[in-house]
């Protein structure tokens, strides 16, 4: 899935990228803000565009500073669950359950 | 002519204690989120941390379909926003899933074939979103948040719907057999989606329309069918199918595409920087394969071994954990007739669980009862017809089967003297009868037995009567 | 008499010559007197003068814990049961944890009494502490300019006096450069020294819980009470937890061998090439052997930073959904209303910028490009250290390009902001320690010598700062003196 052929790095956050993205993220910009947005974003991709000429070949994506394994737990319950606690915002639930506006499928 | 294509995507939930990344007990029931730790409802600053049980559930899974397992494994997220997903991400696995590479033999009408499984991995379970709880709101619980699932995922290596559920039976019972996990439909432990087209033979695959959450065995067939017969008038009225996921409406058998929330759905996986690659070496796998339970193919082939079984028989009964379970606790308590004792589970026993909607797990009458039926059946104490009945009244009842033998008074009169006796008697009665036998009405035999069954209330043990009758009769 | 470093306290306390209580009330008069610097978003008096009282009584019966009375601020990025812990973000600025962070919790097991939680940029996503919903915080030499970020109040707090220590996080510089603009001593250890549980993610392969203090000993002290391997992060080390108080008055090294990385000096303006230089003089002096040394690929840090940084954040701040806890917008008519606008309001600019730029590096036909190529980046520059250190024992260069800038100055252009970071992120990348220890003014403002370590030197970074600051007394200055 390389695709370094089909874009190019830095390119213009126009608004339908903008779109896409904040649906993506669930999150909603004003109108008003988009001119300035897009153009922080223009510049940021500008700064983290230069990655692209490293010399990475060979090189292996390092996903972690350290190199260890993953420690794995002991299948144990433990029973120290305090709803009451977690629900400290009781406008968020009903009877226990967490509430949301309605699903539609 | 349409060639169908299928593939499945099982989701098994996994038979740990605790959850896949916290420690919160993966009951089933509980009250709405008593069951979801600080870790499960993703409060700010919380880190999974991955329960070895599923680790090795995973890879007795791998080991039972003749998987590679990998030596190193990584989790990534796959993000996406719902209510009942804490975190705004799954975990799941991406790249380097622990089971990859694996196969599965069925028998379908007689032909075995070979289904690829192309990967199974381990993920978390969402919680649950409830619609009809509250006026305008949806309830969100999420008790079932993070819970252990393996995804097995297959090759499109079917070919019709029997070849799918055959599958999916299989799969059901290995993963019983190897106890990792429960299995129960009803509860969503075991749940299916089905990836489902139609080619012309030989031809490139078609595009595919995937059927979400199938629970039930009845259901996949039905739903595959349906989506087969739907594609196949789109197809040939000249139209296409859509890629789109669709849902199985049971009630109104038929699917329908679901509300297209996924617009545009980029789920971003990437490694989970919380999560460190997990090493599986040779030790821990050798042990895994050591401890492992027998699997379906292998029990079948003792059966036939062992009990003399035949083929289709033993295929039945192995294929299923509870099943193969019953017939061997009965089988250990017979001293012989081990196809007699299978027949009888096969038709009777199974039969009444599945008229009566049970696991043969929860039949109300024990494997040792079945055994003692067997045994009187073989001892020629009572006939096979008199066992079934029993059965059934036991059944009801939930009466020891000795004790309605005896109460119904219903042992077989085996004993030749009384038999014969009894036998004299009726042929006395009717002269004319015995004269129409002898000159050749054969038929009369059946009046003969019957008439003898009428005066012992049906006790008397047929094959010894017929004996006697013939002698008599024959001999004069 | 004022006490004033955590050594002087533990002292004191152990001696009887003043009690937790006496020192916890004084405290919060210092604070009081300098709530301007607007260093806390939440104080604790309450809390803390009940358990002042407490560990009193422990005390009067012999019974002292390694930290016994000694007061601390709590960066607000910890999760503090029964607190508000707000992340300096709107989103949270309802949130009582349900739990302690491990952090906190062994801080407490220690003796430790909070004083209260600090401010901090929004999410630790800043370099100024100005994208904090709380408001800007000061710099107690000149009000006028930032204290750096995004440990912002955590670093002021101990820099103005009115905190003996604090604890922090760094992503990218966040304890490091604000110490450095504070005058203060700023440690993060390695990568997986401490905890991250119950620490709000930012970026979870950068961040790493860490302290502010007045001088490296205090530093030592504390360091040794938070570390170790904790079960519920599977990302904490399981390397042993030296003594590193007593490695650093103990242990006769003193001959270190110390790289300076050309790509760090090559473009320093005078002041801070004077003052750089003239610390260079005093290791020397010291024991030390000064080599020049390349790290070739250090250059990219900023920008592997910015995709990796902003992906990884991306995810972790999906779960600030409205939904369980956090801001919940009134105009949640539908359940995606209800997620934007919520996440719209609760989210600043900084973080809002950050989401999107990480949700673009991880999305499909970009991820190549941008995630997995920086991830690249970044080995390579974890491979440069690696290098570095198969020569060096530590590299030293300054923490920072110059002094604090001014409060309002670069709130405008989120690059230079980022670039004030050059000299700090690519340890995070790289998952190195790195300690910022004053070494001087320019214009009055204080300056940063920044020594960093192999993975899990701690001690040798502590043990050089020790040593520089026993013929130094910049760490000693304090503002407005």
């Amino acid at each position: 899935m390389d695709t370094t052929d089909s874009h190019h790095l830095g390119k213009i956050m126009d608004k339908n990228t903008i779109k896409k993205l904040t649906y993506l993220s669930k999150l909603s910009i004003p109108e008003s803000d988009i001119d300035e947005l897009s153009k922080n974003l223009d510049n940021i991709l500008k700064l983290i565009g230069e990655i692209d000429a490293a010399p990475t070949d060979g090189m292996l994506p390092m996903a972690h500073p350290l190199d260890f394994t993953q420690p794995l737990r002991d299948d144990v319950c433990q029973k120290n669950i305090n709803r009451d606690a977690n629900q400290h915002d009781s406008s968020k639930t009903k009877d226990g359950y967490y509430t949301v506006p309605k699903i539609l499928d | 002519m349409w060639e169908t294509v299928i593939g499945l995507e099982i989701h098994v939930q996994l038979a740990t204690d605790s959850k896949l990344f916290s420690s919160s007990s993966t009951n089933f029931g509980s009250e709405q989120n008593t069951q979801a730790s600080i870790i499960d409802l993703a409060m700010p600053g919380v880190l999974p941390v991955l329960n070895k049980k599923a680790v090795n559930m995973a890879i007795m899974f791998g080991l039972a379909v003749d998987a590679k397992i990998a030596d190193k494994s990584i989790f990534a997220r796959k993000n996406y926003f719902y209510p009942d997903l804490p975190k705004g991400y799954q975990i799941s696995q991406y790249e380097l899933p622990v089971v990859y590479d694996g196969k599965l033999e069925i028998n379908v009408e007689g032909k075995s074939k070979t289904v690829g499984i192309t990967r199974a991995h381990l993920e978390e379970d969402a919680g649950k979103s409830i619609h009809d709880l509250f006026d305008g709101e949806s309830a969100i619980d999420l008790n079932r948040a993070g819970t252990p699932l393996i995804e097995i995922v297959s090759e499109p290596d079917m070919r019709s719907a029997k070849e799918a559920v055959t599958y999916l039976k299989k799969i059901h019972s290995i993963v019983k057999s190897l106890g990792i996990s429960d299995g129960n439909m009803e509860e969503g432990s075991f749940r299916c989606d089905a990836n489902i087209s139609l080619r012309k033979p030989g031809e490139d695959f078609g595009i595919r329309a995937e059927i979400k959450n199938i629970n039930s065995f009845r259901f996949v067939e039905n739903a595959i069918n349906y989506e087969v017969g739907r594609q196949q008038d789109i197809l040939e009225s000249g139209g296409a199918v859509n890629q789109e996921t669709r849902l199985y409406d049971p009630k109104k058998d038929e699917t329908r595409p679901m509300r297209s929330k996924e617009e545009a759905n980029d789920y971003r996986y990437f490694p989970d920087p919380d999560l460190l690659p997990v090493e599986i070496t040779e030790k821990q796998i050798s042990e895994i394969k050591k401890s492992l339970p027998e699997l379906p193919d292998a029990k079948k082939e003792r059966f036939i071994e062992e009990y003399g079984l035949k083929n289709a028989d033993a295929e039945i009964l192995s294929s299923s954990l509870d099943l193969s379970e019953y017939f061997e606790k009965a089988s250990s308590n017979v001293s012989s007739k081990f196809q007699l004792l299978a027949n009888f589970i096969l038709s009777e026993v199974v039969g009444l669980s599945n008229k009566h909607n049970l696991d043969i797990s929860k039949a109300p009458v024990s494997s040792e009862e079945v055994a003692k039926l067997i045994t009187y059946v073989s001892d020629e104490k009572i006939s096979i017809k008199q066992a079934k009945e029993v059965l059934n009244e036991s059944w009801q009842n939930k009466t020891d089967v000795d004790e309605i033998i005896k109460s119904k008074s219903i042992e077989q009169i085996s004993n030749i003297d009384l038999l014969s006796d009894e036998a004299k008697k009726i042929l006395e009665k009717h002269p004319k009868e015995v004269q129409d036998y002898k000159n050749g009405k054969d038929k009369l035999m059946g009046f003969f037995v019957g008439q003898v069954m009428k005066e012992t209330q049906g006790k008397a043990n047929p094959k010894a009567l017929n004996q006697i009758l013939n002698k008599l009769l024959k001999g004069e | 008499m004022t006490y004033k470093s955590v050594t002087e306290i533990l002292e004191a306390i152990k001696k009887k010559d003043i009690s937790a209580t006496e020192i916890t009330k004084d405290y919060f008069k210092r604070i009081k007197a300098s709530d301007d610097l607007n260093c806390f978003i939440t104080l604790t008096e309450d809390s803390a003068l009940n358990r002042a009282k407490k560990i009193d009584k422990d005390i009067s019966k012999n019974n002292l814990k390694p930290l016994s009375g000694l007061p601390i601020a709590q960066k607000d990025i910890f999760c503090t049961k029964g607190v508000k812990t707000s992340c300096g973000s709107k989103m949270l600025d309802n949130f009582i944890s349900p739990y302690d962070a491990t952090v906190v919790d062994k801080l407490n097991e220690a003796g430790t009494i909070m004083l209260g939680k600090t401010n901090m940029d929004e999410f630790a996503m800043g370099s100024s502490n100005e994208t904090s919903f709380y408001g800007a915080v000061k710099n107690p030499w000149d009000y006028e300019y930032v204290p750096g970020g995004s440990s912002g109040g955590s670093a002021s707090a101990v820099a103005a006096r009115i905190s003996p220590c604090s604890t922090g996080t760094d992503t990218g510089g966040s304890i490091r450069q604000p110490a450095s603009l504070c005058g203060i001593c700023g440690l993060k250890p390695t990568y997986g020294r401490v905890s991250r549980f119950g620490m709000i993610a930012f970026a979870s392969s950068l961040d790493q819980a860490g302290l502010f203090t007045t001088d490296a000993l205090d530093a030592a002290i504390l360091l040794k009470e938070i570390s170790g391997h904790d079960p519920k992060d599977s990302t904490s080390s399981t390397v042993e937890v030296p003594n590193y108080h007593d490695y650093c008055i103990n242990s006769d090294k003193k001959n270190f061998t110390v790289g300076i990385p050309e790509e760090f000096v090559n473009d320093l303006n005078d002041d801070v090439k004077n003052s750089f230089y003239e610390s260079v003089k005093i290791l020397e002096n010291i024991g030390c052997k000064i080599k020049t040394i390349n790290l070739k690929h250090t250059g990219l840090g900023v920008s592997a930073y910015q995709v990796v940084a902003p992906a990884e954040c991306s995810s972790n701040l999906s779960r600030f959904d409205g939904v369980r806890y956090g801001h919940r917008s009134k105009k949640s008519e539908s359940l995606e209303s209800l997620y934007r606008e919520s996440r719209s309001e609760g989210f600043g600019k900084e973080v809002k910028r950050r989401i999107l730029v990480g949700t673009y590096a991880l999305s499909a036909g970009y991820y190549d490009a941008y995630y997995l190529k920086a991830q690249k980046v970044r080995n390579l520059i974890a491979q440069d250290f690696s290098q570095a250190f198969e020569k060096v024992d530590l590299i030293l260069g300054p923490t920072t390009p110059d002094k604090a800038f001014k409060i309002g100055e670069k709130m405008n252009d989120p690059i230079a902001m980022y670039l004030s970071d050059v000299y700090t992120v690519s340890t995070n990348l790289a998952g190195l320690p790195a300690m910022s220890i004053p070494m001087g003014f320019k214009e009055g403002m204080p300056l940063g010598l920044q020594i960093i370590g192999n993975h899990f030197d701690e001690k040798d970074i502590l043990k050089l700062s020790y040593l520089y600051q026993k013929e130094t007394d910049w760490h000693e200055q304090e503002p407005g003196a």
